[in-house]
């Protein structure tokens, strides 16, 4: 097994910087997604790592020894394009042995391995379809097979999802994290789907404008962004800004122009520091006003200001003073536009952007 | 509230002479071209093939049918020479200008230093007619020509006589040379757009895939060109077959000709009835080259099918 190391990895194209010095470890055997929006740099590092574009700086280690004076084809990876690629002008048998033929393996030795890496995607009795006869999701899992019969070190898959609608996609993503905890194959995957990396990886590398901004589990980029702009690219849309301030058994509680809040967690800031906290939508209570009296502490009245339902959910966006937050309500009670309630915002669901300040600037 | 949705009328159905219309739209519209085309190319296709059977009462001749001219011609001596002739000079450059034009479209596709002069420069013989072509290779090539005469000055051949014959030569390296300098452009100029067209993903997806760069080349690129390759090498081959001035001019000048010299120099003669001969010939490499393409072509469809494209 691989382990995959990038160190301060930079692309520039003439006057654009694609990547800026990215530093990740994908450990081996691990899957790892590399997560942002369209045009942070992702491609561009998945390129660098397969050898079809060369790093401005930087170095690019399997086990640790860089790869970087080896061309693509001596490599050994793996990588699954956003647009499948496949060989037009070779069946299903001929795409998942070419990278065997071209190691000139036996011809009997091939034909083996094609049939049970064809068993693994389930398409055993495609050996004859050709790329234009098959759907997106086999042609997606004969681009898979392509590249897993040749046992690569490092497999990369370049937003191997995107072109799949909603059902498929779900399937593929089992099936992929299954044929990966399988295969035990390291895995860089490239996604600008926060759910698709929540639900694959071991851990997430989230990047923005050729930075990686934050590196963890998929628990920590969740529950946990370190700025606000990761918490908005991850769904927690709802900022709270106060002062924080300590009480004597070392809580923190952040002062707020509605309400004095407790936190779970908080950084280590200096007391009176101005911070931002958030909370995701989904982990905000709703009660109705009449049961303000149940409500012990982080608990104040607003009205509703919009209702949308969606299948299963309903949206809401709530007021009080100037907090505005948006709550997803999976319970099959309705509030209605106008109606008053009670907010709780549970101190373990509250989390303080370890940045004071907590970097504002894109929401 | 009052509804605003207003009811539709409903949408016309077509009447008998629509449908008419409908039917006989494109045939209607492509009407004048094919009247034109039909005249000018089966009238005289009709013409030559009823002389060469010997129907031309312009010139006093009806022996219809007889098959006279074409055995006369077949049992000519040098006939066949003729017929291996024109295949030499279609074949020879049409393989050689293949092979270097799917080179330079490659190299075409890299980046190198001058490379926007060259992508101008290389287009240029596309812009200008066959006869020039053929001026430049006689300026350059001939026995008197400035490459004889530079190396007759820098004393590397003791007359501009020792100068290798490439013109007027049965050699015909004149010829092949006029030949490729304007159909180098022209493949060139086609397999690059179709490389275009292909991207670099299916190239990239072979290197990372473990194929070196021939083999990519070879297992990948140009498989997928090929049709573009196809299509160049039956223009190019049919035009060298048929071409008459080229050989005309650069070509040896006594026999064996090529058979559109041939068909000229009956259709020349003093003696009008030749001019039946003449269409005997003309009809030969018809037939000849239409069965040349139409076997390539199922071929080439043969070997598309195997690939699984119809
Ligand atoms: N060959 C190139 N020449 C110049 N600029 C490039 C080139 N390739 C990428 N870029 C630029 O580099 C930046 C990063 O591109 P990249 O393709 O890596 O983004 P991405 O994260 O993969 O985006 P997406 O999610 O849309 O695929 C973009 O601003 C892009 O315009
Ligand atoms: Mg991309």
């Amino acid at each position: 097994m691989t382990e995959l190391e990038i160190d301060s990895l930079v692309k520039r194209f003439d006057d654009v910087i694609a990547v800026g010095g990215v530093s990740l470890t994908v450990k081996a055997g691990s899957l790892v997604a590399l997560l942002g929006p369209s045009g942070c740099g992702k491609t561009t590092t998945l390129r660098m790592i397969a050898g079809l574009e060369q790093p401005t700086a930087g170095d690019i280690r399997f086990n640790g020894e860089s790869v970087l004076p080896l061309q693509p084809e001596k490599r050994n990876i793996g990588m699954v394009f956003q647009r499948y690629v496949l060989f037009p002008h070779m069946n299903v048998a001929g795409n998942v042995g070419f990278g065997l033929r071209m190691r000139r393996l036996p011809k009997a030795e091939i034909a083996e391995r094609v049939r049970e890496v064809l068993e693994i995607v389930q398409l055993d009795g495609f050996e004859r379809r050709f790329p234009s006869q098959l759907s997106g999701g086999q042609q997606q899992r004969v681009a898979i097979a392509r590249t897993v019969i040749t046992n690569p070190r490092v497999m990369l898959m370049d937003e191997p999802l995107s072109n799949l609608d909603a059902k498929l996609r779900e399937e593929m993503r089992a099936f992929i994290t299954d044929l990966q905890k399988r295969l035990q194959i390291t895995t860089l995957f490239v996604t600008h789907d926060q759910v698709e990396a929540i639900e694959l990886a071991d851990q997430i590398g989230v990047m923005f404008d050729g930075n990686l901004v934050q590196f963890g589990t998929p628990e920590e980029i969740f529950n946990r962004p370190r700025t606000s702009r990761i918490a908005d690219f991850m769904g927690a849309t709802n900022l709270i800004v106060g002062t924080l301030e300590r009480k004597g058994d070392g809580e923190s509680v952040l002062t707020t122009s509605v309400q004095k809040l407790r936190v779970g967690h908080a950084p280590p800031h200096p007391v009176g520091s101005e911070v931002v906290a958030t909370v995701r939508p989904e982990h905000i209570d709703l009660f109705p006003a009449a049961a303000g009296g149940d409500c012990a502490e982080n608990c104040f009245s607003a009205a509703i200001e919009e209702a949308v339902y969606y299948g299963g959910t309903v949206s809401y966006q709530v007021r009080s003073g100037d907090f505005s937050l948006q709550i997803k309500d999976r319970s099959t009670r309705r509030f209605a536009r106008g109606e008053g309630v009670i907010v709780r915002l549970n101190p373990e669901n509250l989390w303080v952007f370890p940045e004071v300040g907590g970097e504002r600037e894109a929401v | 509230m009052v509804s605003t949705r207003k009811r539709l009328p409903a949408p016309p159905q077509p009447g008998p002479r629509q449908h008419l219309l409908k039917r006989f739209y494109i045939p209607l519209m492509l009407a004048p071209v094919v009247v034109v085309f039909s005249s000018l190319f089966l009238g005289s296709l009709i013409v030559a093939l009823l002389q060469s059977f010997g129907y031309a009462p312009l010139y006093n001749v009806d022996e219809f049918p007889t098959v006279r001219h074409y055995s006369q011609l077949i049992s000519a001596p040098g006939f066949w020479q003729s017929v291996g002739l024109t295949f030499y000079y279609a074949i020879v450059p049409t393989i050689i200008g293949t092979a270097f034009s799917v080179y330079l479209a490659l190299a075409l596709r890299r980046r190198f230093y001058g490379k926007a002069l060259f992508n101008y420069i290389y287009k240029l013989p596309l812009m200008i007619p066959y006869l020039v072509g053929v001026a430049l290779i006689i300026l350059l090539f001939a026995n008197g020509g400035l490459i004889a005469r530079t190396l007759f000055q820098l004393g590397l051949i003791e007359s501009t006589r020792d100068f290798p014959r490439i013109l007027l030569s049965h050699g015909g390296w004149g010829i092949m040379i006029v030949y490729l300098w304007k159909q180098i452009p022209f493949t060139t100029l086609i397999v690059f757009s179709v490389l275009i067209g292909l991207g670099p993903e299916s190239e990239e997806a072979a290197l990372t895939l473990g194929a070196s760069r021939w083999q990519t080349l070879w297992h990948v690129t140009l498989p997928q060109i090929m049709p573009g390759i196809v299509s160049a090498t039956i223009i190019v081959f049919a035009f060298n077959f048929g071409s008459f001035e080229v050989p005309f001019i650069l070509g040896a000048k006594i026999s064996p000709f090529t058979l559109p010299v041939e068909a000229w120099r009956a259709f020349d003669d003093a003696d009008y009835t030749r001019r039946l001969r003449a269409m005997a010939i003309v009809m030969v490499i018809s037939l000849i080259s239409s069965l040349l393409l139409i076997s390539y072509l199922s071929l080439y469809r043969f070997y598309e099918r195997r690939r699984g494209r119809v």
